[in-house]
């Protein structure tokens, strides 16, 4: 019963604030075939298990290494805290099957590097963001 | 050899060849379980604890990642110690399975999955302390690491879930073949046990029907012969099994049974032949005894008639359906059933008698029958029926009663005899005297008239002496002592002639019916007899008839057979002329009938009769050859029948009743009388008449007076009884001096030996003493006119 009312909880919240979630983007960088992705096909991206976009060019996922907006992507989008995200990647890691996306300390960093590589997707709080990115709506 | 084996052998030699089969069997199944136990062992041995230890290694390699993935994830650098202590461990274990481990491949590649263990031994510790402290901020050269690192122990692993799968493998495909071998030895045994109770089950059948049903069969079949008869069918014992001994003691047994067999058709057949004899025998004794002329019955002890033979059948008209079931009574009068019972006891008591019985015949007629009799019994002395032969004795009782009649008549002629002589005693002397009497009382009353007194006198002198002469007369008749002189007779004549008379007799108040046959043959009698017999029965008809009636006479031509004669001891067969007298009057009981016969039996009153009516009538029919029936009912009538028998001759009947006229004559009549006064009267009584009278009292007188007489002799008159020589000589002498001379006899009683057999020579004229001038005269006149 306590669950029960605990998960109601969540659902009324999530439903409560949306504007928090909808402050952080995904970007990408323009020549990525997609202009939008699935909630699944971002958390797939983001946990290694899709490789490549759509006409085989690879995906370079990257995140941020702390702070409020990978915190909120992660428990916005990949349904995760960053403990439960690193404890992934460090077990991928071990058994050899993925690399984790590569961790920037601002989201500026972000912005460069998913900018300047082909294939490069990230997430960055919408109000930081600028030049020449794809913003991939998230379905 | 195989022939010379026992049915026992015979089984045990194809179920031992099995039984090695079977061993053969069982040792392959040992063999292959010997197999099965040196792989199994070899399991036990290597490959189940390299299979261990391989599971042991992949866990330890497992537990040893697993502690590097947690110290990594949870960055907890204790783990690193415990994953370095399995690491040690595991490399001790792999150098044991490697130890182990025969095959020199799997040996070579556990070394180097051990050479492995030992480099990510030395690795590992310092990539994943690296990765611990890191968090998730690796290096490029940190994921390579790892991810080579995975590579290495994923590498490891691999071989050792290998060598365990390897392992387990092996010990699977291990038990899986030695499972199969046993599967497919079982399947074997299956095979084997299924083929060998087939072929079992085939060479029983074999053995059965080859060598156990095929001569049981062939056993049954020679019994089946053997017991159809023909005790010739052998078996084939060559065989030195027990069919083949059984074969032998059968063939044995046929033998004797042949030769037995042999034995008892021989004493069948003589058998037969005593039976055909027995049965011929007692065909011939069932011919005999139904062929002799006694009843053969045989009953049973309640006196059942089991068998009768045909004479029974054909004497008593009963059949032998009637008969058979029946009481031995049904043949015997109910007059003598309890004293036949009564004997049938006494015959079962032992008591064995001839009984004379009165048998009656189906239609009742009555035979006397003498019944013997005897009781059967069996082997064990108890009576079981009985046996009768009975004789037909009634000819003989008939005979027997006969005699007894014969007998009484017998008595009867002896006393009539007496009578006879009496009678005949008298009647010469008495006829004698009566000549006296009554010639010389005619004489008187021709000299005198009726007006003389002593005329009546005279009268009364002649019809005393003539009813005399009648009464003597009568008695000489019945005693057939009478001289008769029988001529051919018509007997309607004679009846016809004595009618008037008759009416006479009887007087008015009855009728005489007179009922003449036509024709009638002639008879040859005496015409004075048959007046004697009409004369008697007319007033014996009369006095049986109180006032009025009627009196019949009637004659009539009869032929009697035997068969008719056969009942009546009077009767002869052959041709009769029977004269019958019938009245309608008081008739006679039987008492009487019996009686009438004899002589001085009378029914009449004292002096109305003599009793020597019909006694007389009785003598002159049977004198005559002939025989007399009465038929007399009380209150009806009486009806005698008086049969005389026909007499063929050429000769026709005497004529009568010709009116007899005293007639005298001229001629010389010689007399000769013993009797002096007889002489006398004779010599006057002819001299009366007109003839010349010679008159001798002796034989000597006459024969003198015959030689020496000048005239002619032209008659003798003689007695027949003379004191020197008969009458009849006496003629004979004179005719041998006179030829031609005539001869009348004259007698009263005689006793010489023509009149012995009561009838005179033919031709031989005679005259009855006494005798009227009438009569004299009549007499002489015929026997002078006769040629």
């Amino acid at each position: 019963m306590k669950k029960t009312v605990l998960l109601c909880l969540i659902l009324l919240v999530s439903v409560v604030l949306p504007a928090r979630a909808g402050s952080i983007v995904v970007v990408a960088h323009t020549d990525v075939p997609v202009s939008a992705l699935s909630g699944d096909e971002l958390q797939r991206i983001f946990l290694g298990k899709k490789m490549f976009w759509n006409g085989g060019r690879r995906i370079f996922p990257v995140c941020l290494k702390r702070g409020g907006t990978h915190e909120s992507f992660l428990k916005s989008y990949m349904d995760m805290n960053v403990s439960q995200f690193d404890i992934f990647w460090r077990q991928a890691v071990f058994v050899g099957t993925g690399t984790p996306p590569t961790a920037f300390g601002s989201e500026r960093e972000v912005i460069d590097f998913v900018r300047k590589t082909p294939g490069g997707v990230g997430y960055v709080d919408s109000s930081n963001v600028q030049g020449e990115l794809k913003i991939i709506k998230v379905k | 050899m195989w022939r010379s084996m026992n049915i026992a052998k015979k089984i045990l030699l194809p179920l031992g060849v099995l039984v090695l089969g079977y061993s053969l069997t069982i040792a392959y199944g040992f063999f292959m379980g010997l197999q099965n136990n040196a792989r199994l062992n070899t399991l036990a041995t290597t490959v189940h604890p390299a299979s261990l230890l391989s599971q042991k290694c992949q866990r330890l390699f497992e537990e040893q990642i697993k502690l590097y993935q947690d110290m990594v994830t949870n960055g907890d650098r204790k783990l690193a110690g415990q994953a370095r202590e399995k690491g040690e461990e595991l490399i001790r274990d792999l150098e044991k399975l490697e130890g182990i481990v025969n095959d020199p491949v799997m040996k070579s590649q556990i070394a180097t999955t051990l050479k492995d263990c030992r480099d990510f031994n030395t690795w590992a510790p310092d990539v994943y302390e690296e990765m611990r402290k890191a968090a998730v901020d690796y290096s490029d050269q940190t994921v390579e690491k790892a991810t080579n690192l995975a590579e290495k122990w994923k590498a490891i692993l691999g071989d050792l879930k290998r060598y365990r799968e390897h392992f387990s493998s092996i010990i699977h495909n291990e038990l899986l073949a030695t499972g199969k071998q046993l599967q497919r030895q079982g399947l074997v045994n299956v095979l084997i046990f299924v083929v060998g109770v087939g072929v079992s089950l085939l060479i029983v059948l074999i053995i059965v029907m080859k060598f156990i049903r095929s001569p049981l069969q062939k056993t049954i079949e020679a019994f089946s012969t053997g017991a159809m008869g023909d005790f010739s069918v052998r078996l084939d014992d060559s065989s030195a099994d027990e069919f083949g001994r059984l074969a032998f003691f059968f063939n044995t047994f046929m033998e004797k049974l042949e030769e037995y067999n042999k034995d008892l058709r021989q004493e069948i057949e003589n058998h037969r032949v005593s039976l055909e004899n027995l049965r011929k025998s007692e065909e011939i004794q069932g011919k005999l005894v139904d062929t002799i002329p006694e009843i053969v019955v045989r009953t049973d002890m309640g006196g059942r008639i089991l068998f009768v033979n045909d004479y029974a059948m054909k004497l008593t008209g009963f059949s032998r359906e009637e008969l058979l079931g029946e009481s031995m009574l049904v043949f015997i009068a109910p007059e003598d059933h309890d004293r036949a019972r009564n004997n049938m006891l006494l015959a079962q008591d032992g008591e064995q008698a001839i009984n004379e019985y009165v048998i009656q015949k189906k239609d009742g007629t009555i035979l006397f029958f003498e019944v013997g009799g005897d009781v059967l019994r069996g082997e064990d002395g108890e009576p079981f029926g009985r046996v009768y032969v009975c004789r037909d004795v009634t000819s003989r009782k008939l005979a027997e009663k006969e005699r007894a009649r014969l007998q009484e008549q017998l008595i009867q002629s002896q006393k009539m005899e007496s009578v006879g002589r009496l009678a005949g005693g008298v009647a010469h002397d008495f006829n004698n005297m009566l000549s006296v009497i009554n010639g010389n009382a005619e004489l008187a009353l021709q000299d005198l008239g009726p007006s003389d007194p002593m005329y009546n006198v005279l009268h009364d002198i002649l019809n005393a002496g003539e009813r005399s002469a009648n009464l003597t007369r009568q008695l000489l008749a019945f005693a057939r002592k009478q001289t008769i002189d029988p001529r051919i007779l018509d007997l309607n004549d004679v009846v016809g002639n004595m009618l008037k008379m008759l009416q006479r007799l009887i007087g008015e108040g009855i009728r005489l019916v007179w009922a003449p046959g036509q024709p009638l043959w002639a008879i040859n009698a005496d015409p004075s007899q048959v007046d004697q017999i009409l004369a008697n029965l007319v007033v014996n008809a009369r006095d049986a008839i109180d006032d009025t009636g009627r009196i019949t006479i009637e004659t009539a031509n009869v032929v009697y057979d035997e068969a008719y004669c056969k009942g009546r001891a009077d009767c002869l067969p052959g041709e009769y002329v029977f004269l019958a007298v019938s009245d309608n009057g008081t008739g006679m009981s039987r008492e009487v009938m019996e009686r009438i016969f004899e002589p001085f039996f009378t029914t009449k009153r004292s002096g109305e009769g003599t009793g020597l009516g019909l006694a007389t009538v009785y003598g002159i029919v049977r004198q005559n050859g002939g025989f007399v029936n009465v038929y007399s009912e009380p209150n009806k009538g009486t009806t005698f029948k008086i049969y005389l028998p026909r007499c063929v001759t050429e000769d026709s009947p005497m004529a009568l009743g010709k009116e007899i006229r005293i007639e005298g004559g001229a001629e010389t009549v010689l007399v000769v009388e013993d009797e002096a006064a007889v002489l006398n009267l004779t010599r006057d009584m002819i001299s009366k008449l007109g003839y010349t009278v010679l008159a001798a009292s002796r034989v000597e007188e006459a024969l003198a007076l015959a030689a020496e007489y000048q005239g002619k002799i032209d008659l003798l008159l003689t007695d027949v009884v003379m004191p020197e020589m008969n009458g009849k000589e006496l003629a004979q002498r004179i005719e041998a001096l006179r030829p031609g001379l005539k001869s009348l006899y004259m007698s009263g009683y005689t006793a010489n030996v023509i009149a012995h057999h009561g009838i005179l020579d033919k031709g031989v004229r005679f005259i009855a003493k006494p005798f009227s001038l009438r009569d004299l005269a009549a007499r002489l006149r015929e026997t002078l006119m006769a040629s």
